[in-house]
């Protein structure tokens, strides 16, 4: 009865994985006659709106990886070798840092990817090409999404590791006390 | 003169022309190869020197919100100063590391780039 049941979780996340994989593909749509128009005629504009958010988020990116290292060499790893010198449990908080640095990582790749497509992007030739432009717009925008998401769980992780020296901070001074 | 003489006389000859091609083919190799290692470790991205990040430069070098952060000791004992000094510490840190608009898809909308159906 349990390998049934193994097999259909198993089965059950091929697919859905599957589909998860393939999600990204049948949602892009064909532009209509009229943004087909809207596109051919704007194109410097909408060029010149893509070279500024492409100059945008160079600078995030630079600036997001330089303060995701800094929380981990300047902040979380000397706090979780001065518990380890000093005995504390902090198997909690390098099992936080680890999880962090893999987002971090992921956030790398992601963007990586991200920055690939815009700059596939910015390649097309809207006023030539608006149909092919606005397919390759909504991969960028996709692949966005995931440097969006990554971004969050990201600082989830940061807020979790906060919380948990909180809670160390609250039970050494009620230790003291 | 056997047919070795006449190869190594006529390789002599042109000795230093063949040097200077192998050079400049390897130079041409390991420039190629640091190249790809440059693109294919992402550290390009982060490259502002480039023409094509020209613009992205020059808010950097407006961009003054960002402070360094000082180190935490990894040394010393534990108690509850200790955590809140790197409480402090952190949370100047995790403000820089944090914002809810990071990579928002507004500026990339139909809307925002006016290709509106609509339109």
């Amino acid at each position: 009865m349990q390998k049934i049941v193994l097999v259909g979780v198993l089965c059950a996340s091929l697919v859905a994985a599957f589909f998860a994989v393939g999600a990204d593909a049948e949602d892009i749509v064909q532009p209509t006659t009229a943004q087909v128009q809207t596109i051919r005629d704007n194109c410097i504009d909408i060029s010149a709106n893509l070279d500024r958010i492409y100059a945008n988020d160079a600078l995030v990116r630079v600036n997001q990886g330089r303060a995701y290292d800094v929380l981990t060499s300047s902040l979380m790893q000397p706090l979780n070798a001065r518990l380890v010198l000093n005995g504390s449990e902090a198997g909690g908080l390098v099992i936080t840092t680890n999880t962090y640095q893999q987002q971090v990582s992921s956030f790398r790749t992601s963007y990586q990817q991200y920055e690939r497509l815009f700059a596939d992007l910015r390649e097309i030739n809207c006023s030539k090409q608006p149909a092919v432009f606005y397919e390759k717009l909504q991969e960028v925008r996709f692949a966005r999404e995931d440097v969006r998401n990554i971004t969050r769980d990201i600082q989830q992780t940061i807020k979790s590791y906060r919380a948990q020296v909180a809670q160390l901070r609250k039970t050494e001074q009620e230790g003291a006390q | 003169m056997n047919e070795d003489d006449v190869v190594n006389s006529r390789f002599g000859e042109h000795r230093f022309i063949v040097m200077i091609a192998s050079v400049v083919v390897i130079a041409i190799l390991l420039v190629s190869l640091a190249l790809s290692m440059y693109i294919s470790s992402g550290a390009i991205q982060v490259d502002l020197s480039r023409p094509a990040a020209e613009e992205a430069r020059e808010r950097a070098a407006q961009n003054t919100t960002i402070t360094t952060t000082q180190d935490f000791p990894a040394e010393g004992e534990i108690n509850a100063d200790v955590y809140k000094e790197f409480l402090k510490l952190y949370d100047g840190a995790a403000n820089q590391a944090t914002s809810p608009s990071l990579f928002a898809p507004e500026p990339l909308s139909n809307s925002a780039l006016r290709i509106d159906d609509t339109q």
